[in-house]
C-alpha cells in the first residue's frame, strides 16, 4: 500500500509550516443515501411544536336539524336574529368549522436516528469536504485555495479579534467563500421574516478547532462562517441541506485529534471502501485483467452512409439476416427444375384402376 | 477517489446545475467546454479538466490540471497558458488543439476546446468601423406626443 497521504500546515500567514498524515477518516467512503436520510431525520429534531387551537371551530352549540327539513344533515347553529343562525357548523366542509383532523402539538416532532448511522454519516460528509471536486460542487468557493482540507496552525485558536480572523481568512485565500455569503444575503419569502429568520444566506466555511482561546468569538461576526469543536462534529454543519463537500478548515490540533476521537467512540468502526481501486480505467488496464483477456480482434468498421438494402428483393442481405431462406430457396430451385424436366413424383394420385371403378360402380 | 465515483456523487445534484425546462441539462463550472451536465464534459469528476475562459485583459487563457498534481491540490494543481489579446484567431486554435490533446491529455476534447477558444476570440473582435447607435425611433402615440409643436409650426407657415 501506498505511504498515507499527508495535509500541509498552513501558518497563519498562509506559508505551508510543516505536514500531518492524513487522518484515516477522510478515507471513509462517501454514501450520499447515509448522509441524505440521517440529515433528514436530524433535521426534524429542531422543530418546534405548532398545532391549530383545541377549541378552534367548536365553539357553537350547533346541533343537527335532523332528516324533514329539506336541508343536509350537518349540525346547524341554532336561534335567530343573525346571519350565523341557521348555518351548518363543525363540519371541515363548513366555513367556521374545524378543520380535518386537527393538528396536536403531541405530534411526533422528533426522529431518532441510531448513533452508529449518525456516526457513519459524519464520516461520510467529512471523507466529501477533503476532495476539491465535491467542496466544488457544493457551491464554495475554494479555487484559489491551496489545499483541501486546509489545515491551519494551532495559533489561530487563541484569535480574539474579528479583523484578525478575517485576515487569517484573506492569508489562506478563502474569503472569497465568505464574500460569497455576504453577497447571497436576501430577505426571506413569507413570513419566517417576523420569525427572526430574517434573511437568508449561503453557508461559508465551518472552522474545526480542538480548544476554544477566543477562536469562536473572533469567527462568530464573519458572514457564513461557523465554527465546531473536533469532539462534537455534526452532519447538519458537516452536509447542510443534505448535500456533502462543506468547505471545512481545521486547526492543526484539531486534524491532530480526529484519529484520537474516532478511537475514542465505541462500538463503532470507522467504514471502509468495499473496493481498493475505484478507477474502472485502470482496473481494466490493470495487469491483472489485461493478463486475461483476449486480445482485441479486428476492428469491424461499418459504413456509415451506405444506402439501406431492401431485404425483401435483395438476397444477399436476405440471407444475412435469415439464413435459412437460403436453404427455402434452394429447395424451391430444385423443385422447379425438377417439375421442368418433367420429372413428377410417383406418389401423385392419378385416376383410379379399371377394376377398382368396374367394382365400384357394378354396385 | 476515482473520477467515475465523484461523478456519481455529483451527477444528481451539484450547486452548477443548470436543470430548467424538458431539454438538456446544462452545468456552468469551469472547466466544462459544452457547459453541458456529462461526464466527459464535467469540469469537476475529471482528472484532467480543460478550461478555457476570457482574461480579463482581452485575450484567452487556457487552464489545465498538471500531471504531478495531487488530489487533494486546488489552486497548485492548475496550469495556466495566457494568450495575449493579439494573438489570432488560427493561432490560438492552434493551441488549444495542442494544449487539450497533446501529450495525452484530453484528445476527445478537441474539437471542443477549439471551438470554445474560437467563439470567445470571435467575441473579442473589434471591429474597424463600429456601428453607428441610431436613437430610438418614436411610434405611435409617444410620437405624436413628443412632436406636435414643431409640426404645428410648420402648418403655421404653410398657412402664410
Amino acid at each position: 500500500m501506498a505511504a498515507r497521504p499527508t495535509v500541509t500546515v498552513w501558518s497563519a500567514t498562509g506559508e505551508s509550516s510543516g505536514s500531518l498524515p492524513l487522518p484515516a477518516v477522510f478515507t471513509a467512503p462517501i454514501r450520499l443515501d447515509v448522509v441524505q436520510q440521517v440529515h433528514k431525520s436530524m433535521a426534524k429534531n429542531r422543530r418546534q411544536a405548532y398545532a391549530v387551537a383545541e377549541n378552534a371551530g367548536h365553539q357553537t352549540s350547533a346541533e343537527s336539524w335532523g332528516t324533514g327539513r329539506a336541508v343536509a344533515r350537518i349540525p346547524r347553529v341554532g336561534g335567530g336574529g343573525t346571519q350565523r343562525s341557521g348555518q351548518a357548523a363543525f363540519g371541515n366542509m363548513c366555513r367556521g368549522g374545524r378543520m380535518f383532523a386537527p393538528t396536536k402539538t403531541w405530534r411526533k416532532w422528533h426522529v431518532k436516528v441510531n448513533q452508529n448511522q449518525k456516526r457513519y454519516a459524519v464520516a461520510s460528509a467529512l471523507a466529501a469536504s477533503a476532495l476539491p471536486s465535491l467542496v466544488l460542487a457544493r457551491g464554495h468557493r475554494i479555487e484559489q485555495i491551496q489545499e483541501v482540507p486546509l489545515v491551519i496552525s494551532s495559533s489561530v485558536e487563541s484569535t480574539t479579534k474579528t479583523k484578525a480572523a478575517v485576515d487569517l481568512l484573506k492569508a489562506v485565500a478563502a474569503y472569497a467563500d465568505v464574500a460569497k455569503v455576504s453577497n447571497s444575503r436576501k430577505l426571506r419569502a413569507g413570513k419566517g421574516k417576523l420569525r427572526n429568520r430574517r434573511h437568508r444566506q449561503r453557508r461559508g466555511p465551518l472552522v474545526v478547532y480542538a480548544k476554544d482561546e477566543g477562536i469562536v468569538r473572533a469567527f462568530k461576526n464573519v458572514p457564513g462562517v461557523e465554527t465546531s469543536p473536533v469532539e462534537s462534529l455534526n452532519l447538519l454543519q458537516l452536509a447542510p441541506g443534505g448535500h456533502v463537500g462543506r468547505f471545512v478548515i481545521w486547526t492543526e490540533g484539531a486534524i491532530a485529534a480526529l484519529d484520537s476521537v474516532y478511537e475514542k467512540k465505541s462500538g463503532f468502526n470507522l467504514p471502509i471502501a468495499k473496493i481498493a481501486t475505484s478507477d474502472v480505467t485502470r482496473l481494466i488496464n490493470s495487469d491483472e485483467i489485461q493478463s486475461v483477456v483476449r486480445p482485441a480482434g479486428q476492428n469491424v468498421q461499418k459504413r456509415p452512409f451506405t444506402q439501406k438494402k431492401n431485404p425483401l428483393r435483395n438476397k444477399a442481405i436476405l440471407f444475412r439476416l435469415n439464413p435459412y431462406a437460403k436453404t427455402l430457396r434452394r429447395q424451391e430451385l430444385l423443385r422447379t427444375e425438377r417439375k421442368s424436366k418433367g420429372s413428377v413424383k410417383k406418389s401423385v394420385p392419378g385416376a383410379a384402376g379399371k377394376e377398382f371403378l368396374s367394382i365400384l360402380h357394378a354396385a | 477517489m476515482s473520477a467515475d465515483l465523484q461523478w456519481l456523487l455529483i451527477r444528481k445534484w451539484n450547486s452548477f446545475q443548470v436543470k430548467g425546462g424538458h431539454g438538456p441539462v446544462f452545468s456552468k463550472e469551469k472547466g466544462n467546454l459544452l457547459n453541458r451536465s456529462a461526464h466527459k464534459f464535467s469540469g469537476l469528476a475529471n482528472s484532467k479538466v480543460i478550461n478555457i475562459y476570457p482574461s480579463a485583459e482581452g485575450g484567452v487563457t487556457i487552464t489545465k490540471v498538471k500531471a504531478d498534481a495531487k488530489p487533494n491540490q486546488v489552486a497548485s494543481a492548475r496550469s495556466h497558458v495566457a494568450l495575449k489579446r493579439s494573438t489570432g484567431p488560427r493561432r490560438a486554435n492552434k493551441i488549444a488543439a495542442a494544449e487539450t490533446a497533446g501529450k495525452g491529455y484530453r484528445a476527445d476534447l478537441r474539437a471542443f476546446a477549439v471551438a470554445r477558444a474560437s467563439a470567445l476570440l470571435r467575441a473579442q473582435t473589434r471591429s474597424v468601423n463600429p456601428p453607428k447607435s441610431y436613437p430610438q425611433k418614436v411610434r405611435g402615440n409617444k410620437k405624436s406626443a413628443a412632436a406636435p409643436a414643431k409640426k404645428d409650426d410648420e402648418d403655421v407657415i404653410e398657412l402664410d
